[in-house]
C-alpha cells in the first residue's frame, strides 16, 4: 500500500528532476533558425560605394552573408579571418558580403578602413534584411547556395578560415548542415 | 577564511549538542558575513566578490547592500538568516515539542549544511584575486537603487521563514507525532514567511515599475514567476489551516502544502541561479544549478516519499455539517490556488518539456499566462466575497438570501455602471464587480457582527468595532488583509487593460500627446554623476492647459557596460500614472529624442493595496492579547 | 496585455492649440494603427532580451520590429499574416503564447483539466464528508457536563488547563453563538449544531477530566517507584535501521542527481567562449615540460602566433605559464593571444599580471592599452599606458606605431563624449 504511493510519488517527482537537468544541455537565449534549407529570403541593399545590389542578382554563386556592427567585439575579433578568407576564394564563384547593421555609417565605415575589408558590405537601414533573416545575435552568417538556398547558419564568431572553406564547399554542391554552427563568442544587442 | 563554514559544517545531529552547534553556526556564520560586510565597506579589492560588486566610487549604502548583489554574496546572506531564524524557532519552543526538537534541529542543520556546502565548495564568497586591481568593477547598475535594500532581503527573509513550518512538519512527520500541536506554533512563522514574501514581490514589483524602465511592474518572467510560485500555497495553507484547527482534518494536504511551499523557494532560487530558463533579470549564476536541483530533488522526493510512508497515522476521518459552509469556501479556494500554481508551473516549465519532447523551441509568456490565470484569479476574488459570509459548519438557502441579497444587488448595479462608463470587456468588468462584491461583503458582515455585538454587550458602535477586533484578531485582520488585496487587483485591473500608449520622435519645441496629457520636449542635457554619465530629455507636462511640471527621461551610460541603462520617469496620481521612457536621442546638437509615453490607470492602488495588506498581516499577529492557552 | 482603445477625442484647449498646432499632426487614425501595432507587438517575443515582448523592450530591434509591424499594417496585412511572417523568420519561439496546436495544445488544456479535476474532486469529497458529519451521532451527554461547557463558553478567558482539544471545542462553540447573532445561522440550524456541539463538547472534557485523573494517578505510581528511567523513545531498533538506510539512500540519490546529471548532460561550455573551442580543437597534445624547454616554448608559441594559429599558441603559454608562472614573457603573450581572440577584459589581468612583475614590459604595456582601447569608457586609461610605452626604450618603427595608436584613441575620446543613439535592453 504504501509502496503503491511512493511509487506515485517518484514517478511524478522523477520526470520534474529530469526535465530541469534537460534544461542544462539547453541555451536558453537561442533562437534555432526555421531558414536552414529554405530559400534565401531576397534583399536589395545600398552598398557603402553608394550602388545597390540585389541577392537576387547572385544566383548561381555561393553567398557568405555575413551580418555584423562595428560596435560588436566578437565582430572585430573574426574581421580579419573574413578577409584574408574571401582573399583566399576571390575569383572563384563565391560572392562574400557583410551586412551592417544598427551601426552609425561613419563607425561602420571606420571599422572597413580598420580592418581594410575589400568584399562587398552594405546598409541594413531599419534591420529588415536582418530580421527577414531572423537575425538575433552579431555576428550572424548564412551560406547561400548557387540555387538561392540557405544551406548553414552560424551565430556568433566564426572560429577559422576551415569552417568557411567547408561551408562554402558543402553550398556549391547544395549540400544542407543538419544544425547551425555556433560560436560561443557573440554579442546579443 | 573558509574556516568557519568547515568547522560550522559537521554539526552533531543530536539534542544536547544539537543546540550548541546550531549558535555555533549561528555565531560562525554571523562572523562570516560581518566579514563580508567590512571587506565591502572598507573596499578590500584582494576579495573576489568585492572587486566585482563594488567599487571606490560605489557609496556606502550600496557597498552594504552589495552583501547581496551576487550570487555567493546572496547565498552568504541566505544561510545567514536561515540559522538565525532556526536559532530563534528552536529557542522559542525549547520548553514544548521536545520529543520533535532532535528532528527539528537535524533538519535545520540539513537544510543549513546544504547551504554552507554550496558556500563552501561551489560559490566560496571569499576567493581571493590576485593581482589586487586598484578598483573594483562596482555594482551592476540596474541594482544601484533604493529598493535595493527591501525587495531581495525581503524576498530571502521569506524563502527562509518558510524553511521553520517545513522543519516542523518534517520533524512532526519522521517521529510520527501528528497532532495539530506544531502547526499552531509555527503559524507565526507562516505568516510571518507570508508577509516578508508579499513584500518582497510588491517590492519586486515597484522596482521593476521604477527602475528597469518597460513600464510594467510585473512581466510574468520565470524568475518573478519563481518568487511568486511559493505565495500561492503558503496562501493556501493559511486558509486550509483554519479548517484542521477546526476539525482536525486535511492534515496530509496541509503537509503537503507546507512541502510544496518550501521545495518551490528551491525551485525558484534554482531557477534564478541555474540559467535553465532566460530572464529579463540580470542574475548571476554560477555553477550551483546543479546543487539546487539534487537539493530540490531531495527535498521533493524525500518529504514526499516520508508523507507516503507515514499517510496511515496522518488518516483522519473527515466529516462536515453541511455541504454549504465555510470550511467548503475554504476547501475550493485550496483547489483553486492549487490550481494557479500548476498552471504557473506548467508554463514555467513548459518551453522545456517541448522542446524536450517535440525538440522545438518554443514560449510561454505574459499572454499566456494573463490569459490562463485571470480567469482563476477571478474565480478566487468570488470566493473571496463568499467566504466570510457563509457561516462555519453550515449555512442554510434561507441564510444565503439574507446574507447576500444586499451585497449582490449592489454589486450589479456596479457593474451595470462599470458597463455604462465603458467597461465592456468580460475580465475587467467581472473583476471590478467582484472587487465590489467583496468590499460589500465584508462591510456587510462587519455590520451585522457590530449590531450583534451591540446586542450582547450594549456598546456603542466604535467600542464595539473595537471589542470585535480585539476578541477576533485573526478574522479581522483578515478582512484588512482582504481589503489589501482588492485594491491591489483594482490596480492591476486598471494598468492592464485601460494603459494607453504612444511612442513619438520630436524635436526641441514638438509637443507628443495621450490621453489628457501634453508634452512639450524642451530638449537634452548631458551631465556627470559619481559612477555614470546621463542624458536627460526634458519634457513639460500639460494637463489639457494647465502646466504640471517638468519630467526628464534619461538613459544612463556606465563605463563597463557597453548598453546604455534608461531611467524612466513617472508621474503618480490615484487615478493614473504618465509614465516616460527615453528610448533613444540624436546628436545633442540636433536634439531630437525618441520618447515612449504611456498612461497607466490606477497603478497605485497597487502599491496602496499593498501596504494595507501589511497593516492587516500585523492585525492577525500583533500580540495584542496573551490569550491564556497560548501562552 | 490588451491596451485600450484610444478612442477618446482630443480634447485639447483653445490655447494649446494655438502654442502647438503641430499637435493635430497625429490623426486619430494614426494613433487607432499604433493601437493595433502594438496589439501584435504584445504578443511577440523580442529576439535580443531575454523575456520581454517587443511591445515593451527598448531594444533597437524591438523599435524597428515594431516599425515594421506598423509599415505591414499600413499595407494591409491582417495580425495573422504579420504573426505568421515573424513565425517563418524565428520559429515558434517568438510567439510568446504558444499556439494550441499539436503539443503546445497540452499546455492550453492541463490548466482546465487539473481545475477541472480538482474541484470535481473536491465537491466529491465535501459531499462524502458532508454525508458522514450527518451521520455522526454523539452519545447524550450527561447534565453536570454539558452545564460546564455552557459555563465555559460564556466564561471570558478560558482556563489555562484546557487541552487543545478543550479549547476547540469551546471556540467552536462560542464561533457558534457568534455567527447565530451576526445572521449567518438560522435558528433551526443554530439549535441542531448547538446540540450537536455541546454533546460533543462535553464527552470531549469528560474524557480528558477522566485522562487528567489518570495521569495523576500514573504520575504518583512512578514517584513511589524507583527513580525514572530516562524516557527513552520505546522504538525498536529495526526502525531506526529503516530510517538512517532511507536518509542515506535520499543523501546519495540527491548527490547522484546533482552532480552526475547535470554533467552527464551538459554541453555547454562553462562560460562559453572562442578559445574554450580553440582548447578542445587545439592539436598535438604538448607533454609535461620542464624548465629547460621554455625558451623553446615561448619561441613556438610566438609562431604559432604569427601563423594565426592562435589555440596552439595559447596552448603553448600557458603550459610555459605552469612551469613558471612568473615567466613575464608568457603571461604578456598570453594576454595578447586573449586579446586577438577577442577577449580583451581577460586579457587585461594578464597583463596587469605581468607588469606588476616587470612594469615596463613593452609588450604587455602594449597590450594592456590595445585591451583598454577596446573596453568602452577606458580610452583615457588606454591613452595613458600608451604613453608610459613610449616613455620605454622601443625601436623607432615600433614608436611610430604606438604613436599612431595614440592619437586614434585620442580621436575616439574626443568622439565618445557624443554618444551614439543605442537603445538599451
Amino acid at each position: 500500500m504504501n509502496w503503491k504511493r511512493l511509487a506515485i510519488v517518484f514517478g511524478l517527482g522523477v520526470p520534474l528532476i529530469a526535465v530541469l537537468a534537460y534544461g542544462f544541455t539547453r541555451d536558453p537565449r537561442e533562437i534555432p533558425s526555421p531558414l536552414i534549407g529554405r530559400p534565401a529570403p531576397p534583399f536589395t541593399v545600398q552598398l557603402f560605394d553608394g550602388k545597390e545590389l540585389s541577392l537576387a542578382d547572385l544566383r548561381g554563386k555561393v553567398v557568405f552573408l555575413n551580418f555584423w556592427a562595428s560596435w560588436c567585439p566578437p565582430c572585430r575579433a573574426e574581421a580579419r579571418m573574413l578577409e584574408a578568407s574571401w582573399k583566399d576564394h576571390q575569383g572563384q564563384d563565391v560572392v562574400f558580403l557583410g551586412i551592417n547593421m544598427q551601426d552609425r555609417e561613419a563607425a561602420a565605415r571606420e571599422f572597413l578602413r580598420e580592418f581594410g575589408i575589400t568584399y562587398l558590405n552594405g546598409i541594413d537601414a531599419g534591420s529588415r534584411i536582418a530580421i527577414g533573416y531572423g537575425v538575433w545575435g552579431l555576428p550572424e552568417t548564412f551560406f547561400i547556395d548557387p540555387d538561392g538556398r540557405i544551406t548553414y547558419k552560424h551565430i556568433g564568431g566564426l572560429d577559422g578560415p576551415e569552417v568557411i572553406h567547408a561551408k562554402l564547399d558543402e553550398a556549391r554542391q547544395g549540400r544542407l548542415s543538419g544544425r547551425e554552427g555556433k560560436g560561443d563568442y557573440r554579442s546579443v544587442q | 577564511m573558509a574556516v568557519p563554514w568547515l568547522a560550522g559544517r559537521g554539526g552533531p545531529r543530536r539534542l544536547a549538542l544539537g543546540g550548541a552547534s546550531m549558535l555555533g553556526q549561528l555565531v560562525l556564520v554571523t562572523v562570516a558575513a560581518l566579514a563580508l560586510i567590512w571587506a565591502l565597506v572598507t573596499a578590500d579589492f584582494s576579495l573576489q566578490y568585492v572587486a566585482n560588486n563594488s567599487s571606490l566610487r560605489t557609496p556606502l549604502y550600496y557597498r552594504v547592500t552589495g552583501l547581496w548583489a551576487a550570487l555567493e554574496g546572496s547565498l552568504l546572506l541566505w544561510e545567514w538568516m536561515l540559522v538565525a531564524f532556526a536559532g530563534l524557532a528552536v529557542w522559542q519552543q525549547r520548553a514544548r515539542h521536545r520529543e520533535l526538537m532532535p528532528w527539528l534541529m537535524a533538519v535545520f542543520s540539513g537544510v543549513s549544511a546544504f547551504f554552507l556546502g554550496v558556500l563552501a565548495f561551489a560559490s566560496p564568497p571569499f576567493e581571493r584575486l590576485w593581482p589586487v586591481p586598484l578598483d573594483g568593477r562596482g555594482l551592476n547598475p540596474l541594482l544601484e537603487d533604493v529598493d535595493m535594500f527591501t525587495h531581495p532581503p525581503m524576498l530571502y527573509a521569506g524563502f527562509v521563514a518558510l524553511t521553520v513550518p517545513y522543519a516542523f512538519a518534517m520533524a512532526a512527520l519522521i517521529t510520527g507525532r501528528l497532532d495539530e500541536g506544531w502547526i499552531a506554533t509555527t503559524r507565526r512563522w507562516t505568516i510571518g514567511g507570508w508577509l516578508f514574501l508579499t513584500l518582497g514581490n510588491i517590492f519586486g514589483g515597484w522596482w521593476s515599475y521604477h527602475v528597469l524602465g518597460w513600464g510594467g511592474f510585473w512581466a510574468w518572467d520565470p524568475v518573478e514567476n519563481a518568487s511568486f510560485l511559493p505565495w500561492l500555497p503558503a496562501t493556501a495553507f493559511l486558509h486550509s489551516v483554519q479548517i484542521q484547527e477546526r476539525r482536525g482534518m486535511l492534515k496530509v494536504w496541509n503537509v503537503s502544502l507546507i512541502i510544496v511551499t518550501f521545495a518551490l523557494t528551491i525551485f525558484g532560487t534554482f531557477l534564478t541561479r541555474s540559467g535553465v530558463l532566460s530572464s529579463v533579470h540580470a542574475f548571476s549564476s554560477g555553477p550551483v544549478g546543479g546543487l539546487f536541483l539534487g537539493f530540490l530533488a531531495l527535498v521533493l522526493l524525500g518529504s514526499f516519499a516520508l508523507v507516503a510512508l507515514r499517510a496511515d497515522r496522518l488518516r483522519s476521518q473527515p466529516e462536515i455539517d453541511s455541504m454549504v459552509s465555510r470550511e467548503s469556501t475554504f476547501l475550493l479556494n485550496n483547489v483553486v490556488l492549487a490550481a494557479v500554481t500548476f498552471t504557473i508551473v506548467l508554463g514555467t516549465i513548459f518551453p522545456l518539456v517541448a522542446e524536450a519532447v517535440t525538440g522545438v523551441k518554443l514560449s510561454v509568456g505574459a499572454p499566456y499566462f494573463s490569459r490562463v490565470t485571470v480567469p482563476l484569479f477571478v474565480a478566487l476574488l468570488f470566493l473571496m466575497g463568499v467566504g466570510p459570509l457563509i457561516a462555519w459548519r453550515k449555512a442554510s438557502a434561507d441564510n444565503l438570501r439574507r446574507n447576500f441579497l444586499w451585497p449582490a444587488v449592489l454589486s450589479v448595479v456596479v457593474a451595470v455602471a462599470l458597463a455604462v462608463l465603458g467597461v465592456r470587456d468580460l475580465w475587467p468588468l467581472l473583476a471590478l464587480t467582484l472587487s465590489a462584491f467583496v468590499l460589500l461583503t465584508m462591510i456587510h458582515d462587519t455590520a451585522r457582527a457590530v449590531a450583534a455585538r451591540r446586542a450582547i454587550a450594549g456598546e456603542g458602535v466604535l467600542a464595539a468595532l473595537g471589542s470585535l477586533l480585539r476578541r477576533n484578531q485573526r478574522r479581522y485582520g483578515g478582512f484588512v488583509v482582504h481589503l489589501g488585496i482588492v485594491l491591489m487587483v483594482l490596480g492591476i485591473t486598471g494598468s492592464m487593460n485601460f494603459s494607453q500608449e504612444h511612442s513619438a520622435t520630436v524635436a526641441s519645441g514638438e509637443t507628443v500627446g495621450l490621453g489628457r496629457f501634453t508634452l512639450r520636449f524642451e530638449g537634452l542635457r548631458r551631465m556627470q554623476r559619481p559612477t555614470h554619465e546621463r542624458v536627460e530629455a526634458d519634457f513639460r507636462v500639460f494637463n489639457d492647459a494647465q502646466e504640471l511640471g517638468v519630467l526628464s527621461p534619461a538613459l544612463k551610460f556606465f563605463p563597463a557596460r557597453q548598453s546604455p541603462v534608461g531611467r524612466a520617469v513617472l508621474r503618480m496620481s490615484l487615478k493614473e500614472d504618465l509614465y516616460l521612457i527615453l528610448s533613444g536621442f540624436s546628436e545633442i546638437k540636433s536634439g531630437q529624442a525618441t520618447v515612449k509615453v504611456m498612461v497607466r490607470p490606477m497603478v497605485n492602488w497597487v502599491w496602496i493595496g499593498g501596504g494595507v495588506l501589511v497593516l492587516g498581516t500585523l492585525l492577525v499577529i500583533w500580540p495584542f492579547r496573551r490569550a491564556a492557552r497560548e501562552a | 496585455m490588451t491596451t485600450a482603445r484610444s478612442s477618446r477625442r482630443w480634447a485639447l484647449s483653445a490655447v494649446v492649440a494655438l502654442l502647438w498646432p503641430l499637435l493635430l499632426g497625429a490623426t486619430t487614425a494614426e494613433r487607432e494603427l499604433e493601437v493595433r501595432m502594438l496589439e501584435v507587438a504584445s504578443g511577440l517575443r523580442c529576439p535580443v532580451c531575454q523575456n520581454l515582448s517587443v511591445a515593451e523592450s527598448s531594444s533597437e530591434l524591438a523599435q524597428e520590429m515594431r516599425a515594421l509591424i506598423l509599415d505591414e499594417l499600413r499595407a494591409g496585412k491582417s495580425p495573422e499574416e504579420i504573426r505568421a511572417y515573424f513565425v517563418s523568420k524565428y520559429g515558434q519561439w517568438i510567439l510568446l503564447s504558444p499556439t494550441a496546436r499539436g503539443f503546445g495544445l497540452l499546455v492550453w488544456v492541463l490548466p482546465g483539466l487539473g481545475a477541472v479535476a480538482g474541484l470535481g474532486g473536491a465537491a466529491f469529497a465535501l459531499r462524502r464528508w458532508a454525508r458522514r458529519g450527518s451521520r455522526f451521532a454523539p452519545a447524550p451527554a450527561g447534565a453536570e457536563d454539558l452545564a460546564r461547557v455552557h459555563d465555559l463558553v460564556v466564561a471570558d478567558a478560558l482556563p489555562a488547563r484546557l487541552s487543545a482539544e478543550e479549547a476547540r471545542e469551546i471556540e467552536g462553540l462560542r464561533e457558534l453563538e457568534f455567527d447565530h447573532r451576526a445572521g449567518k445561522l438560522s435558528d433551526q440550524d443554530y439549535g441542531e449544531l448547538r446540540a450537536l456541539y455541546e454533546a460533543k463538547a462535553a464527552a470531549t472534557l469528560a474524557a480528558a477530566a477522566a485522562e487528567r485523573v489518570r495521569a495523576a494517578a500514573r504520575a504518583a505510581e512512578e514517584a513511589e517507584a524507583a527513580p525514572a528511567p530516562a524516557p527513552a523513545p520505546a522504538r525498536p531498533a529495526p526502525r531506526r535501521w529503516r530510517w538512517a538506510a532511507a536518509a542515506v539512500f535520499l543523501v546519495v540519490f540527491g548527490a547522484a542527481i546533482g552532480f552526475l546529471l547535470p554533467q552527464a548532460v551538459r554541453v555547454r561550455e562553462e562560460g562559453g567562449s572562442i578559445t574554450g573551442g580553440m582548447l578542445t580543437g587545439s592539436e598535438a597534445p604538448v607533454s609535461a615540460a620542464q624548465p629547460r624547454d621554455l625558451p623553446a616554448l615561448l619561441d613556438q608559441g610566438r609562431r604559432a602566433m604569427e601563423a594565426q594559429d592562435l589555440g596552439r599558441a595559447l596552448t603553448l603559454f600557458r603550459v610555459a605559464l605552469e612551469v613558471d608562472p612568473d615567466q613575464v614573457t608568457a603571461r604578456a603573450y598570453l594576454g595578447l593571444v586573449l586579446l586577438r581572440g577577442g577577449h580583451p577584459d581577460r586579457a587585461l589581468p594578464e597583463f596587469d599580471r605581468a607588469l606588476s612583475r616587470e612594469p615596463s614590459f613593452p609588450q604587455a604595456l602594449w597590450g594592456k592599452g590595445l585591451a583598454l582601447y577596446e573596453t568602452p569608457g577606458k580610452t583615457s586609461e588606454a591613452i595613458r599606458t600608451w604613453e608610459a610605452l613610449l616613455a620605454q626604450d622601443i625601436s623607432g618603427k615600433d614608436r611610430d606605431h604606438v604613436r599612431s595608436l595614440l592619437a586614434q584613441a585620442r580621436q575616439r575620446l574626443e568622439r565618445e563624449t557624443k554618444p551614439a543613439p543605442v537603445a538599451p535592453r
